[in-house]
């Protein structure tokens, strides 16, 4: 669990904005019910018969991991990891994922769907995750019978995944469109392609960390190639957008803009209680800062991983115990306080 | 009596009201489980017999009249989910129900992704398993539709047809 995913590790293009670029496929095969109306024993056999197949398809090597049997804290560090969802994670009965060394593909078998395919890339890149995950794909369609009509084209458990299965995600950090108050606008520009953005963290349109995320809607009717170019044609717009929002702030008032990002570095520096809310809200001006040539020391995969890591899971690894609400607020201030030490 | 769709004794005496018009069937145990008709059984005294649930099992509009697409889809023969559990839920039972439930789930399709057909890629392989799945399925839904209709003579040849597809005996 200690090696950071390779999507976190800051390359790929327009990397300073994108965080990254997310593809999954849902799929499922002839002869089972979904999963809403399985019995357990069927649900067993099912995960063991993906298994057997994920393991022999030759998708590489895979590293498969039984749910149910995964602890609690386990099971929420892959959620934060963003290799399994949290539906997943709080799930019952046999069910598990397949997870890629590089922590750039994941299956999860039994999800809503019998097989949820992720590939996750650092940076914006729709087309290599695209190429990837068809690999994939194929490899495995190769052996299993998906389910699939020539009508409606892949079938899934809720109809607003039919036709390809397919969600594009890119996860975008927009803190000088945040400032600027101009983040209703790309909201507005964006529904009306049918597009959606959410918050990544937190719920509803207020994000923690100021990072969002813009994903297709439509799923039927539009071929896979149609879908990744709504997404390519719009993304680099709002980077754009985003670029021109923090270069005015540096040209209206450079001082209130280092003035932001240094205090966030201090108080990240030097705090001893520090919620989750607030490292997201600092550490984000902190991004911003590095990006923006303002501070010098630390490079964007250290504060990646710092965002991962701070994480209520992954700080109870990292302590090696259940920690409960204030305990993590101390632990995570001591996190944050050594790694700023070190700069 | 004899059941309508095969020569056992029919067991299963059943009025529908199916669009103002009562249609009677009588139909074997194997034949009335077969159409997923589930009624309280002599062997289950311990449930007595509820005409609400009896309605709801067999003609789900004539519990819930609100809902009229109902009126024309049975529960799916495969998984057992009716229309209203999947409104309930959002979310449908197995892959056949795309195929049982169309009428009822294209209007759906329409306003999630304005389009109800799939133009994306397909499988490389269609596998003979999924092509003879999809015939079952088609075969079914004109069982259903012929028994509507007291075509008993087709409804026979499409079950023992259906049997056969299924390997059943």
């Amino acid at each position: 669990m200690s090696e950071l995913g390779e999507w976190l590790a800051g390359s790929g293009p327009d990397s300073d904005i994108v965080m990254s670029t997310r593809i999954r496929l849902a799929r499922n095969v002839i002869r089972y019910p979904f999963l809403s109306r399985i019995e357990p024993e069927k649900k067993s056999e099912l995960e063991g018969f993906l298994r057997r197949e994920l393991e022999q398809s030759g998708i590489g090597p895979v590293d498969y991991q039984n749910l149910d049997e995964a602890s609690q804290l386990d099971r929420d560090c892959l959620v934060e990891r963003h290799l399994i969802s949290r539906d997943h994670a709080n799930g019952r009965g046999d069910r598990g994922v397949a997870l890629e060394p590089r922590g750039t593909l994941s299956v999860m078998v039994n999800e809503e769907d019998h097989l949820r395919i992720q590939v996750l890339r650092s940076g914006f890149e729709p087309n290599a995750a695209w190429r990837h995950i068809l690999e994939v794909d194929q490899a495995l369609e190769a052996r299993l019978d998906y389910a699939f009509s020539p009508d409606y084209g892949y079938l899934t458990a809720c109809p607003s995944n039919v036709g390809t299965g397919m969600r594009v995600s890119v996860m975008l950090h927009l803190p000088a469109l945040v400032i600027t108050k101009k983040l209703q606008k790309v909201f507005n520009a964006v529904s009306k392609i049918n597009l959606a953005v959410r918050g990544f963290f937190g719920e509803g349109t207020h994000s923690q960390g100021d990072f969002y995320q813009i994903s297709n809607q439509i799923t039927l009717g539009r071929s896979e190639e149609e879908i990744l170019t709504s997404i390519s044609d719009y993304v680099p717009s709002i980077v754009e957008f985003e670029r021109n929002m923090r270069r005015r702030l540096m040209g209206e008032n450079k001082r209130a803009v280092e003035d932001r990002v240094w205090r966030a570095f201090g108080l990240l520096q030097q705090a001893r209680l520090i919620s989750s809310e607030e490292t997201m809200e600092y550490l984000s001006a902190v991004r911003m800062g590095v990006n923006l040539g303002i501070i010098e020391s630390l490079t964007i995969p250290e504060i990646n991983e710092m965002f991962l890591h701070t994480q209520p899971a992954h700080l109870q690894k990292h302590c090696g115990r259940e920690l409960d609400s204030s305990e993590r607020d101390a632990s995570r201030a001591e996190f944050l306080r050594d790694r700023f030490s070190k700069l | 009596m004899i059941c309508d769709l095969c020569d056992k004794i029919a067991t299963v005496h059943l009025t529908e009201i199916v669009q103002q018009y009562k249609k009677e069937s009588h139909l074997c145990q194997a034949c009335a489980d077969a159409r997923g008709l589930r009624i309280a059984k002599a062997d289950q005294p311990s449930k007595p017999f509820k005409l609400e649930e009896f309605l709801a099992g067999v003609q789900p509009a004539l519990a819930a009249p609100k809902h009229v697409l109902s009126l024309a889809i049975p529960p799916c023969p495969e998984c057992g989910i009716t229309v209203e559990d999947f409104q309930r839920t959002g979310r449908l039972g197995c892959p056949h129900d795309y195929d049982h439930m169309g009428i009822a789930l294209k209007p759906l399709l329409e306003k999630i992704h304005g389009a109800t057909h799939h133009t994306g890629r397909k499988p490389d392989r269609i596998g003979e398993r999924v092509e003879h799945e999809r015939l079952v399925t088609a075969l079914q839904r004109e069982l259903d539709e012929v028994i509507a209709r007291e075509q008993y003579e087709r409804a026979a040849e499409l079950r023992d047809r259906i049997r056969e597809l299924r390997g059943d005996p």
